[in-house]
Order: C-alpha cells, then structure tokens, then sequence
C-alpha cells in the first residue's frame, strides 16, 4: 500500500531520480539487510547483497506491481539473491560463534543470553529456505500469502516448510 | 508449541554491525554509472488497497489509546482546503494546502493517532500543466479519506485477529449494489479511475453469517448494509494463488474463492486521487519551506526533465 509519499518517491524513480530513489532506499535498507543477514548469516555479504538488491529493483522498477508492498517486491529480490549467493558459494552458515557473540552483546540477562543462542544456532541450522521463510514470516511480518508471493511457491508449500522448520527447531530445542 | 512461535516471534536474527553510512551513497552510485532502462513506464498509479501489518501497528497503538477494542472510533473527516496560489517568475505557480485531521506525506503505516493541528503542504505545479488547482486539493483530499479508512480496516482486524487469517487481504472503497441475505454486490467507488484497477466493474460474494460488520466504528449486522453505502471489506483468498509473472492473479475476481470476513461501513471517497498521483514529477513536484529559495520555498525533487 502506497501513501502520498511513497507514490510521488516511485513515480520520480522511474523518472531517473536518484535522490527520490535514496529515500526509498532509507526507508527499507534495513528490513531488507535484516532478512539478508537471517539468511546468509554474514554481516559484510548480508551488506553486499541488500546493496545489489537495491539496485536490481531501480532497473526494475517499472514492473513493481503496487497491488502488493513495495516491501514484498524488495524481499522477493533479496531472497532470491541471498539463496544464489548461498548456492553459489556453497555456504551453509560458517559463523555460529560470531553470532551467538552478536547476540550476547545485546542482551544482558544470562538466562536470555542462551535462549537467544540456542533458538538462532539452530535456525541457523534450517535449511536456506526455511531460514527465508522462518526470517519474512516470524521477523519480516509477512503473512503466509505474501511469503509464497516472495519465495514463488504455492501457500501450501510455505506452510510445510515452516512447519517441518518448526518440527527442527523443536528436536533441536527439546 | 507456542512457547517456540513466541520465541520466534520475540528473537528476530539481527546484526550487530548497522549499514555503513555509505550504503546510500554506494547504491547510488552504481545507478548513476548506467541509464534507467524503464524510464516513463509509470506504475499503474493506485494500489488495490491491501492490509499492511505496519497500518496493524498504527491500530494497535489506537486501539490501546481508546481503552478497549470497543472505544475505537472512526477518525474525524479529514480536510484539505486551498489556502493560496504563487505566481513563480518561471511561469509555474504554488499552491498551498491546508490539511485536518492528516499528515498526507507521512511515512506509509507510520500514523499511530489522529494528528492533530493543520498540516502544511505545497507544491509547484509546472506551467502549461493540465493540472488544476482542484485536482491538486482532490487528490490530498482523497489520500487523507484512504488513511482514515486504512486505519479503521486495521482496527477490525487486529481486534478479530483477521491477520492470522491465511489468505487474508483488504479491499478498496466499494459502493454497494444490492445486498441479499446472504450476498452482497459491489462495485469500486466511482472516484477511483478504472483504468488503474483491476477489479471487474461489479462483483457479487457471499456473505456467510459469521461475518464481522462495523457502522464506521460501531457494531452493527449485515442487515444493516444497504444498497448506496459505502463499504470496505476483509476478504480471505482460499485459493493459494499467487502471482505469476505476466500473470496478476486477483482474487477479488473470482467470488468462488472470497471468504467475507469483515464488512466496515465507511463514508464514501468525496474525490479522485488518480489525477494527481499521475502527475506527480511530469506536472507537480512538493515542495519544502526553506531559507535558501528567495521564494521561500525549495523543490523536495525536481520535475523530470
């Protein structure tokens, strides 16, 4: 759903301007660097890739269809190129220590501490996918139609996979 | 069971680095290296109103400065008036518009109580421009109309937990038809330009009796729909589908996969917004109040080239 605003910052991107284009870019780096880093686990490639996002989504801005968030569109960009990058380089998550460190510096209660590490060291060891569909619908706020419009897969699908997700993180919690 | 989802819900994976603070300006520089391939395509200009879990915020936040679900209250009927027009020595012209009961440039889902005060808003409208200064106030005026009811859409949901409903969506203002026992009949609010939409011209669901209706604010039953009001809907979408590319999948076209979940009666759209949000940059540009400009005002962007 757009506003005034967002409208009139969509509109003058298409139109070549960058300036309008930044503040879109403001509004959203976050979310999306947020959900780069639930899925790569890597602070510098989450980086890399909400950039490229970005940037994808300026040349193709033309084909957003503003009867969904422009939210969903970025996500949908981002996801696609956070599990390319996965395939690619064939990571599965190398830095549960550095995690659980970044997690402990944010949270002072011990007994919290370890809540924190034990439910991300074992998100972080979903599979790509289900850490995708774990991060657009628990973190993101995404509802279950929105997450198979972002991960291009029928509602059912996004309900097993978070389903079995949560059947892992269970047997990993027990 | 739940003890995982409300560690889920309440543990989001983030990092501690933030962005560089040159995020922006390295994405920008990548644009300005390459042409806009898709210049002037312009999006279709108005979006099929769909529930924002963001607008759910803004309810929430409502909900709790009523009291209770009960006390929430349809906003008050915003307003927008002209308060005056500026000749520019280029040939373009200002005009000024004095808003009630809206913030129309707020960030989208970021209203969280009516605001309060007369908001200011300008904009420099090019000369030659086939934009009137009516249109310009309509399409504020028609913005701050779609706030008010998005805000109350996302009340009803948040008090009836529709936003657990898979599938579940919004819709735009619809004028009602007929309304049966169990049916009703609509057709999109008569100020919205068709050409931007993609709702069939009138469509008929059904009404099961477990249905939520609201009078503005105030509980009421289906019964009291009648044909002439003003109505947005809560909807769920049961089929699964989703877009393909190439390929929008609408629902709302397809009455045999809508489930009816909520009906608010709201008051009708007043004006267009469609032809102001499509001149946007080629006529029109908003403008800021500063004291660099001898006119006293500076272009927030400037008008495509």
């Amino acid at each position: 759903m757009q506003n005034i605003q967002e409208a009139e910052l969509i509109t003058q991107s298409l139109n070549g301007d960058t300036h309008a284009f930044s503040e879109l870019v403001d509004r959203y780096k976050n979310a999306v660097y947020y959900h780069c880093f639930a899925i790569v686990r890597d602070e510098a490639a989450a980086e890399d890739i909400a950039q490229e996002t970005f940037v994808r989504a300026y040349y193709s801005l033309a084909k957003y269809n503003p009867d969904y968030r422009l939210s969903t569109w970025l996500f949908t960009i981002s996801t696609n190129q956070c599990l390319s990058y996965i395939k690619k380089a064939k990571r599965e998550v190398p830095s549960a220590g550095k995690l659980l460190e970044n997690i402990e510096a944010r949270n002072p209660s011990p007994q919290k501490n370890a809540e924190h590490a034990e439910l991300h060291a074992a998100v972080e060891r979903l599979r790509p996918n289900y850490r995708a569909v774990i991060s657009l619908y628990y973190w993101q706020g995404l509802n279950y139609a929105e997450v198979a419009q972002v991960m291009g897969v029928p509602i059912n699908s996004v309900r097993v996979w978070l389903k079995r997700a949560k059947e892992v993180l269970r047997k990993e919690l027990a | 069971m739940k003890d995982l989802e409300k560690r889920l819900h309440g543990h989001p994976a983030k990092p501690v680095k933030p962005l560089t603070a040159t995020f922006n300006a390295s994405v920008i520089s990548e644009l300005k290296g390459k042409p806009h391939t898709q210049m002037f395509n312009k999006p279709r200009a108005f979006a099929q109103r769909r529930f924002s879990k963001a607008s759910l915020v803004a309810a929430i936040s409502f909900v709790v400065i009523g009291g209770s679900a009960a006390a929430i209250t349809l906003w008050p009927q915003p307003t927008a008036i002209k308060t005056f027009t500026k000749e520019l020595p280029s040939g373009n012209h200002i005009v000024g518009i004095d808003t009630t009961s809206c913030n129309p440039i707020a960030a989208v889902g970021g209203m969280q109580t009516v605001p309060a005060g007369i908001h200011h808003v300008y904009y420099e409208v090019k000369q030659g421009s086939t934009l009137t200064d009516e249109q310009v106030r309509n399409g504020i005026q028609a913005s701050c109309e779609l706030d008010m009811d998005n805000n109350t859409i996302s009340a009803m949901v948040h008090a009836n937990h529709f936003d657990k409903v898979t599938g579940m969506q919004s819709t735009n203002v619809y004028t009602v038809n007929a309304a049966g026992n169990d049916s009703i009949t609509v057709t999109p609010d008569s100020h919205y330009n068709s050409k931007n939409y993609t709702l069939q011209p009138s469509m008929t669901y059904k009404v099961s009796g477990d249905v939520k209706v609201q009078n503005e604010s105030n509980p009421a039953q289906f019964g009291d729909i009648k044909t002439g009001d003003s109505v947005m809907m809560i909807v769920q979408d049961t089929s699964g589908k989703t877009d393909q590319p190439g390929a929008p999948w609408n629902s709302l076209n397809h009455p045999d996969v809508i489930k009816v979940l909520g009906i608010i009666k709201v008051p009708a759209l007043t004006t267009s917004p469609d032809v102001l949000y499509g001149a946007f940059a080629s006529q029109i540009v908003r403008l800021d109040p500063c004291t660099t400009s001898p006119t006293g005002f500076c272009r927030a962007y400037d008008f495509v080239k």
